[in-house]
């Protein structure tokens, strides 16, 4: 029978070290390697699916190619309406503004106009009443017209035959 | 006699513990770069997807667009703002407008202005004409529905002492260059706006100067015969 000279405590520690081995690091190699695996997997995945992405990829490019003329035509039809539509939005045209004075006096029913002229966004205009009746009249229809953002009363003239003069700054949309 | 395995490395199998975690994570960290790898080509084919999607999307609205409608409207567009001066095709325009309306028109300045940073070019033309409002206002609105583009920038009407009505109106008229560069074909098709919608069906309904010049079709130009060749 073999004499065993080794302490009983190296036996032990040795066999905890292989079962540590067996029980944590092998399983973290697989761990591991299934990472790894998985990984080449991803990759190899993505570098195909990239690949045959980039011929669609060209074969479209092929295609739009073959309509630049209406790609063309678009973007030229854009940049046109934009433009026109930026230009239309530069404030109110004297036609608009010479609309809504004429709207104020009631197409002459209310007042008559004398003058209107603008200078930059401010609309000046000059109208004559019969009477009391018709100054109020307008002054109204000025006060509830959407149209009018704002308006400055400059000066009333009355003449002796009770007539009216009135001369406004406004501010229209 | 059997050897043990403390017996070849004993210092070894007691370091077991030790080195076993900082042989891991050795591993992973050595692995990083394959992993940024992966990630990038994973990031590519993302990338690829949307490029794809983009121009898949592209290439069926350009098949399925009307390009009867499209060449029409840019035909619209290009009257309304045509790429050179169009500031004669206006006032031949205003007084036909003019005549139409029987408005007189007592004065026509034109004056051009030219501003090299603008990429909008404009002209002036200025207009005295005479006429009630019932007359002027619906000429000043045919004027503005007429191409090319005419806006009544401002003016001034006036009733005088002797009941002359009369208006002074600057007239504005625009043209541009074309576009130089397409966006990138990755880039989606440009989309009208529901304003830029109505502006079109708007310009739709303009009218033009009715005065044509004669166009002679390239190629059609017969030479001069020499009226001294005897």
């Amino acid at each position: 029978m073999p004499i065993t000279l080794i302490p009983q405590e190296t036996g032990k520690k040795e066999s905890q070290s292989l079962q540590f081995l067996k029980k944590t690091f092998l399983p973290l190699l697989l761990v591991y390697i299934v990472f790894l695996v998985i990984l080449g997997g991803v990759f190899l995945f993505t570098t195909l699916r990239v690949s045959t992405l980039r011929q669609q990829q060209e074969g479209i490019t092929a295609d739009i190619g073959r309509y630049k003329d209406s790609e063309e035509k678009l973007v030229l039809l854009k940049d046109r309406l934009s433009t026109l539509g930026e230009l239309q939005a530069r404030g109110i045209s004297f036609r608009q503004m010479l609309g809504t004075a004429n709207s104020l006096v009631g197409s002459g029913q209310i007042a008559t106009i004398l003058e209107v002229s603008t200078s930059g966004e401010q609309t000046q205009l000059s109208i004559s009443t019969l009477d009391t009746f018709g100054l109020q009249a307008f002054l109204e229809t000025v006060l509830k017209s959407e149209n009018v953002t704002s308006a400055i009363l400059d000066n009333v003239t009355r003449f002796p035959d009770g007539s009216y003069v009135a001369n406004l700054k406004m501010k229209v949309r | 006699m059997k050897k043990q395995f403390s017996d070849l490395f004993p210092a070894q199998s007691l370091l077991l513990p030790l080195i076993t975690p900082l042989v891991v994570i050795i591993l992973f960290v050595a692995s990083w770069p394959l992993v940024s790898r992966a990630k990038q080509s994973w990031d590519e084919l993302d990338q690829f997807s949307k490029i794809v999607t983009a121009l898949t999307t592209k290439r069926d609205q350009l098949n399925r667009a009307d390009k009867t409608f499209i060449s029409a409207s840019v035909a619209t567009g290009l009257r309304a703002l045509p790429t050179k001066s169009a500031i004669i095709s206006a006032l031949v325009r205003v007084e036909e407008v003019a005549k139409q309306y029987n408005v007189t028109l007592s004065q026509t300045q034109v004056s051009e202005t030219s501003d090299p940073s603008n990429p909008i070019s404009s002209a002036a033309l200025k207009i005295e004409a005479q006429g009630s409002l019932d007359v002027l206002l619906p000429f000043l609105g045919e004027v503005e529905r007429s191409f090319p583009f005419i806006r009544a920038q401002g003016g001034n009407f006036s009733i005088d002492e002797d009941a002359t009505r009369q208006a002074r109106v600057t007239l504005v008229t625009y043209w541009k260059d074309l576009p130089t560069k397409l966006p990138d074909i990755t880039e989606p098709l440009p989309v009208l706006s529901p304003s830029e919608t109505e502006l079109l069906s708007k310009l739709s309904g303009f009218q033009s100067r009715s005065v044509s010049l004669p166009v002679t079709p390239p190629g059609e130009i017969q030479p001069r015969s020499n009226p001294f060749a005897f």
